[in-house]
């Protein structure tokens, strides 16, 4: 970094000043436009993304520029479901809109659930077809089923 | 769980520097550090591959056994070397302890960035996670998880394999720790960049550089094939072939663009009339080949490669003005907008002085564009969430490519001015 040049001097011809002037204007761009501020700001306490809640409107950005949008009750739930549920047992997860389908919340369910083969989401596979049913913010019964377990917003239920 | 990680991807970092000096003798200085933890972090995801291949349950105790024969063939080599080449580089400094602390205060944000909560991307759930914590659940790879499971079956193994290694040497899964094999990784490209750059002279050229190569995708394969395929895009223009053929080949265990790019570094080489290299590439193909092969003889199906691939790409290139209407949708961005000014206006330095790189560059980055144009899915929705990550994992090279087009300039306009003939030291 150290430098020879003494300043300030003579400049060379146009061609060379244009050059390098263009040369220093990209340099900058090249620095400004990867610039991230995000990253700077978390060196400052609290060490974390500024609280925005909720899901995301675009999944263009990564999630993790904001809170995590999955309701606490729900991680809550299949945090516990896992305890319940042994592995090597299939399981169905079933989810009340928006989070029914193969949703972000299907995912993280089959996440949460690794070990305990998750099936398809209940619009494609019924979920009597597993060996227990995960079920949140629903009132899913089926007579070949018993409830096991109550809390955070939902049930896990056995094949009897 | 933080610390104890941070040491043990220290420790994986020197398990890679003697691997690093091995194939190439001249690696030095923060390239080594570099190079060294990404072939360390390579190596030890290969070892968990091999050991579930031979049916031994992961373990702490099964993984250092596994890693002695490495090392010690490695550790050998080295030592037999004869010393690398001299090299004239000026690193010291107050200038340059200023640099590196700038350099540093992002990487540590990325480190908070990393870890300030557990890994929550959606394809983390879906593929990368929730294979690696089904393999540690079931103490190895879970081969009939691996044929019969719906999230992507032909993507490579090697970034759960990292996460599995991080929750084997901790003794339980914890979600956050695993952010930070992210962060070194983007650490280690910045390093490599920053030892070439001072090498080419222009080492505050590493500013432009740093803040690319900090992937924000954490969670996904997006980092790690970055870090791999950027460093072995940089080590080969440097004729460090043997290294740079290695990394390639975990770019392409880390995500099939990195297969993808090994494709496009031999074309770059046939271009750049580097024939021979293009030959010694061959290790990034013996790295990738098990994965290969275990796709082969697992049949595992790939969602991209079917019999209307070509179809629905004569489809949509029948309607450029769709498709070029869905491409030119994608927000853009000043960083792009940069890199595409300097390949513009130094176009004629690009393919005389960096043809390698450019072309390696620009070939596969036409290859994003091409599977966006291939894709099964629907098209504008699948371009719009695959475009704005995808180029990521060329951006530190990108970045690299722009630097050393313009410093030329740079220096020539400083010793005009000085009426010098010598470039200023850096």
């Amino acid at each position: 970094m150290r430098s020879h040049v003494e300043w300030p001097i003579v400049y060379g011809d146009v061609a060379g000043r244009v050059s390098r002037i263009v040369a220093v204007i990209l340099f900058v761009l090249l620095i400004a436009g990867g610039f991230r501020f995000e990253l700077l700001r978390l060196l400052i306490p609290p060490y974390r993304m500024p609280p925005v809640e909720g899901p995301p409107s675009s999944l263009r950005q990564p999630l993790r520029l904001r809170n995590d949008g999955t309701p606490e009750q729900l991680r809550v739930f299949l945090t516990m479901a896992r305890l319940q549920i042994p592995p090597g047992r299939t399981v169905s997860v079933v989810l009340p809109a928006p989070h029914d389908g193969f949703s972000y919340e299907y995912w993280r369910a089959n996440y949460e659930l690794s070990g305990r083969p998750v099936l398809l989401p209940p619009q494609v596979m019924h979920p009597a077809n597993a060996d227990y049913v995960a079920a949140w913010k629903s009132d899913w019964s089926n007579p070949l089923f018993d409830v096991v377990w109550r809390g955070s917003g939902g049930m896990v239920l056995k094949r009897r | 769980m933080i610390a104890a990680t941070i040491l043990l991807l220290a420790v994986v970092c020197l398990y890679g520097v003697p691997i690093a000096r091995t194939l190439d003798r001249n690696v030095r200085g923060s390239a080594l550090i570099g190079a060294g933890f990404l072939l360390g972090s390579g190596f030890v995801g290969l070892e968990m591959f091999f050991l579930s291949v031979l049916g031994v349950r992961w373990s702490m105790t099964a993984i250092v056994l596994g890693a002695l024969p490495v090392l010690v063939v490695a550790s050998g080599v080295w030592r037999r070397q004869p010393p690398p080449l001299h090299r004239e580089t000026r690193s010291g400094g107050f200038a340059n302890a200023l640099l590196n602390g700038v350099i540093a205060l992002p990487i540590i944000g990325h480190g908070f960035y990393a870890t300030w909560t557990g890994l929550h991307e959606w394809d983390f759930f879906g593929i990368w996670g929730l294979k690696a914590r089904w393999f540690f659940e079931h103490g190895g790879i879970d081969w009939s998880f691996v044929q019969r499971s719906i999230s992507h079956p032909d993507y490579p193994l090697l970034v759960p394999l990292l996460y599995d290694f991080v929750a084997v040497a901790g003794g339980r899964w914890e979600e956050r720790s695993l952010g930070l094999i992210f962060t070194f990784m983007c650490a280690a490209v910045i390093l490599i960049a920053r030892d070439m750059l001072i090498e080419e002279g222009f080492a505050i050229g590493t500013l432009a550089v740093v803040f690319p190569a900090l992937n924000m995708w954490v969670g996904l394969a997006e980092g790690a094939v970055m870090a791999f395929g950027c460093a072995g895009l940089l080590f080969i223009r440097r004729g460090s072939m043997a290294l740079g053929a290695v990394l390639l080949g975990f770019a392409a265990w880390s995500k099939n663009e990195g297969l993808a790019l090994i494709g496009a570094v031999v074309v770059a080489l046939v271009i750049a009339r580097r024939w021979r290299d293009a030959i010694r590439l061959w290790p990034a193909l013996a790295v990738i080949a098990p994965w290969l092969i275990t796709r082969a003889v697992l049949a595992l199906p790939t969602d991209f490669v079917d019999g209307r691939v070509f179809h629905r790409m004569l489809t949509r290139i029948a309607d450029p003005w769709t498709t070029l209407r869905v491409f030119a949708s994608l927000p853009a961005e000043l960083f792009w907008i940069a890199v595409a000014l300097v390949l513009v206006i130094y176009v004629r330095a690009a393919w005389t002085r960096e043809r390698f790189l450019t072309t390696a560059l620009v070939v596969q980055m036409l290859l994003f564009f091409a599977q966006g144009i291939a894709t099964r899915a629907e098209f504008r929705p699948h371009v719009s969430l695959t475009m704005n990550r995808l180029p990521q994992q060329l951006a530190p090279a990108f970045a690299f490519l722009a630097v050393v087009l313009v410093f030329p300039d740079l220096i020539v306009g400083a010793r005009r001015r000085a009426g010098s003939t010598t470039p200023p030291p850096n």
